[in-house]
């Protein structure tokens, strides 16, 4: 099944799970699709973890990269978009892991939040919208993905324990502690 | 006021957009990579940890590959020197000096019995190949301390070293190439 030469009349679009099964057998053009509608997704929780743009940019590479690869173990069993947020999600952590072990050596925490751009993004979206994920950027990178994960991709205090190996009450005290920063920041 | 904070963050929160566009597109990037295979360390998941002991004899031969292509690379970087920078030189000049006070008490004289050990020889090899690394990169650095490829580079490779260091205390302390077991 190959989306390359579809007719420019034909008025259905392929589902995520067609494209899937036709990027498995190598067709870059359906990939492409799946990238054009779910890249925007990824890179907002890439964003939001991450605090920086260029890691956001890594993240969101290295996840549909992993995602061709793994396509094939795709079976259409579970709604793709959600196969692919919890892959995504996964590469976020793994690729953020990395990055703490790699400067934590070294540098601080403030020099590396002092390296967050003002600027979070690109996406033209009202005040508020932009407001948000200002102060996402300006809060200590536990407190960060606890928050984001919480508050914003909806996860339980347990999930999110499980997903960062700490404890569910130390997940409940970084977003009572981001809660507290972000008030503070609107003051 | 405390509640009406906490109602203008929830608010913030819900109306929070589910996308957001980056500044680039990255797809180009993305699809020049789809016909390379999927390196091994991708594929493991989030809170999979290998043990240092398998890690080590793998991790040996690819730490002195890695460490050649930097002696071929590195002076590439030895070009245009950048406008000085006091702070980051300061910065280079801490890092460097707490790096070697981890390495002095890595190799303490009480900590040496593993260099007896007859394969510790090629953990010194690429210890020293390591060092030599090292150098060229700081002197690349010091040159041009806002780039930041070098600085990632002399990251890596001072952590390389305390990575070897490491795994040379672990092999068995005392040890000689004529012990028995």
């Amino acid at each position: 099944m190959l989306f390359t030469q579809a007719s420019p009349n034909e008025q259905q679009q392929p589902d995520d799970t067609e494209l899937a099964a036709a990027a498995a057998w190598g067709d870059k053009h359906a990939f492409e699709q799946l990238y054009r509608r779910h890249h925007q997704r990824i890179y907002a929780l890439a964003l939001r973890l991450a605090g920086e743009p260029s890691v956001a940019d890594e993240i969101l590479q290295e996840s549909f990269v992993r995602l061709w690869h793994k396509l094939p173990q795709f079976r259409g069993e579970s709604q793709f978009g959600s196969w692919f947020y919890s892959l995504a999600l996964n590469q976020a952590l793994n690729t953020l892991k990395q990055h703490r072990s790699f400067w934590s050596r070294f540098m601080p925490d403030w020099h590396l939040h002092e390296a967050a751009p003002s600027e979070p993004c690109a996406h033209g979206g009202n005040d508020d919208e932009l407001l948000l994920d200002r102060l996402i950027l300006r809060l200590p990178e536990r407190a960060r993905l606890v928050f984001v994960l919480i508050a914003v991709e909806g996860f339980s205090h347990d999930e999110v324990a499980r997903l960062l190996a700490i404890s569910s009450g130390t997940s409940k005290a970084h977003y009572h502690r981001a809660r507290e920063l972000m008030k503070e920041m609107l003051s | 006021m405390i509640k009406s904070k906490d109602d203008r963050l929830d608010s913030l929160i819900a109306s929070a957009p589910r996308e957001l566009a980056p500044a680039t597109d990255n797809w180009q990037a993305i699809a020049s990579r789809l016909d390379r295979p999927l390196p091994d360390t991708e594929t493991l998941p989030y809170t999979e940890k290998s043990p240092d002991t398998e890690k080590a004899p793998r991790r040996l031969p690819l730490a002195i590959a890695a460490i050649a292509m930097l002696l071929v690379l590195v002076p590439l970087f030895n070009r245009e020197p950048a406008p000085t920078d006091d702070g980051l030189h300061a910065l280079i000049d801490s890092i460097e000096l707490a790096h070697q006070q981890e390495v002095a008490v890595l190799i303490a004289p009480s900590q040496l019995a593993w260099q007896k050990v007859g394969f510790s020889d090629s953990i010194d090899a690429g210890l020293t190949e390591l060092r030599e690394a090292a150098k060229l990169i700081l002197n690349a650095l010091k040159a041009n301390p806002q780039d930041k490829q070098l600085w990632q580079l002399w990251l890596w490779v001072q952590r390389r070293e305390i990575e070897l260091l490491t795994q040379g205390q672990r092999l068995p302390q005392g040890a000689t190439q004529g012990d028995t077991l």
